[in-house]
């Protein structure tokens, strides 16, 4: 009975916890906070406390992974950075830090921001320029407006 | 017209003394405000020292090598970038401040010079000689290419006065 109730109860915190981390709403407003995992120590400079902005350029397809981070503690935010980007890497990598902005710094320069939930809260910056030149003045924009957290629990994996 | 003479050796040599018209100048003040800030500037930061460029270039290699390093399906170090930015590196002056280094996700190396949150320039070393730019200079921003034969780019140079003449 006692192992029942505790596999219930597991299931049901898993379940209120799922539940809270996807209540967002699908319309991301200009004022919603979202963050950037960074998985490679070359883009920041802690001495600087900065974010470089090749953290901010897309990779080839265009879409810039961010994460939706409204409502979410610090702790919260760090471990979806760690179970759902950083482990789930093949080998997995090391979640350095997390740069944090605002979704208006993206929208103002008339990027898009694509929640797709996949993993839950995960959203695609999208709309880039085709010119690299102008992805850069964007990826300096945004990054000049970034606010660079280091990681507190780090992952023990090193890249 | 003023004329303004500048020991090179003196108090005032700057690392942007090669850019400028030596000795012509609306007002010697003027021009000897910029040296002595470009001069304090790089007093400090200034370490502009070829085998620290290079270490760090290495150290990108050892990081970068391999598609995926960034965790989001960045492109590994680009060979033919890391050469032109071993040449990019040799033919910067040696008084110009060192930069961040790093790699982007099309594996090109960038080189990007900070010195506020809106007063930066960063540089793409592309494969085929091209340098892609993009700056931030307060409220006015730029971005362009620039064809890399055998000297750093006039607008390169230009902007990292720019970036540090104020």
């Amino acid at each position: 009975m006692m192992r029942f109730l505790r596999l219930f109860w597991t299931t049901l915190k898993g379940f209120i916890h799922h539940k809270f981390l996807d209540s967002l709403v699908d319309n991301i407003s200009p004022q919603e906070d979202l963050t950037r995992y960074l998985l490679s120590s070359n883009q920041f400079s802690p001495s600087n406390k900065r974010v470089k902005s090749s953290a901010f350029l897309p990779p080839q397809n265009l879409k810039l992974s961010v994460f939706r981070i409204k409502d979410l503690s610090n702790v919260n935010i760090w471990k979806i950075g760690t179970d759902k980007v950083a482990n789930r890497i093949n080998p997995p990598k090391t979640l350095h830090a997390r740069a944090d902005f605002v979704a208006d710094v993206a929208i103002s320069k008339g990027l898009q921001i694509i929640p797709d939930k996949r993993p839950i809260r995960h959203a695609n910056i999208v709309g880039w320029p085709e010119e690299k030149p102008k992805r850069k003045e964007i990826a300096l924009e945004l990054a000049a407006n970034a606010r660079l957290k280091i990681n507190p629990f780090k992952n023990p994996v090193m890249d | 017209m003023t004329t303004a003479c500048i020991p090179i050796n003196g108090p005032y040599q700057s690392p942007f003394f090669f850019f400028l018209n030596p000795g012509v100048s609306e007002t010697a003040e003027k021009l000897r405000d910029f040296l002595e800030l470009t001069s304090r500037d790089c007093s400090i930061s200034v370490t502009n020292d070829d085998s620290e460029i290079f270490q760090n270039l290495e150290g990108l290699i050892e990081s970068c090598s391999s598609d995926n390093w960034d965790g989001y399906d960045a492109k590994a170090i680009d060979f033919d970038s890391y050469t032109e930015a071993t040449r990019f590196a040799q033919a910067l002056p040696k008084t110009i401040p060192f930069p961040d280094i790093t790699v982007e996700p099309d594996g090109e190396i960038a080189f990007e010079w900070y010195r506020q949150p809106r007063r930066v320039f960063s540089i793409s070393i592309g494969s085929r000689n091209v340098i892609t730019f993009a700056g931030l200079f307060g409220f006015n921003k730029i971005n362009g290419e620039e064809y890399f034969g055998d000297e750093i780019p006039k607008t390169v140079l230009d902007n990292l006065e720019r970036l540090y003449s104020s």
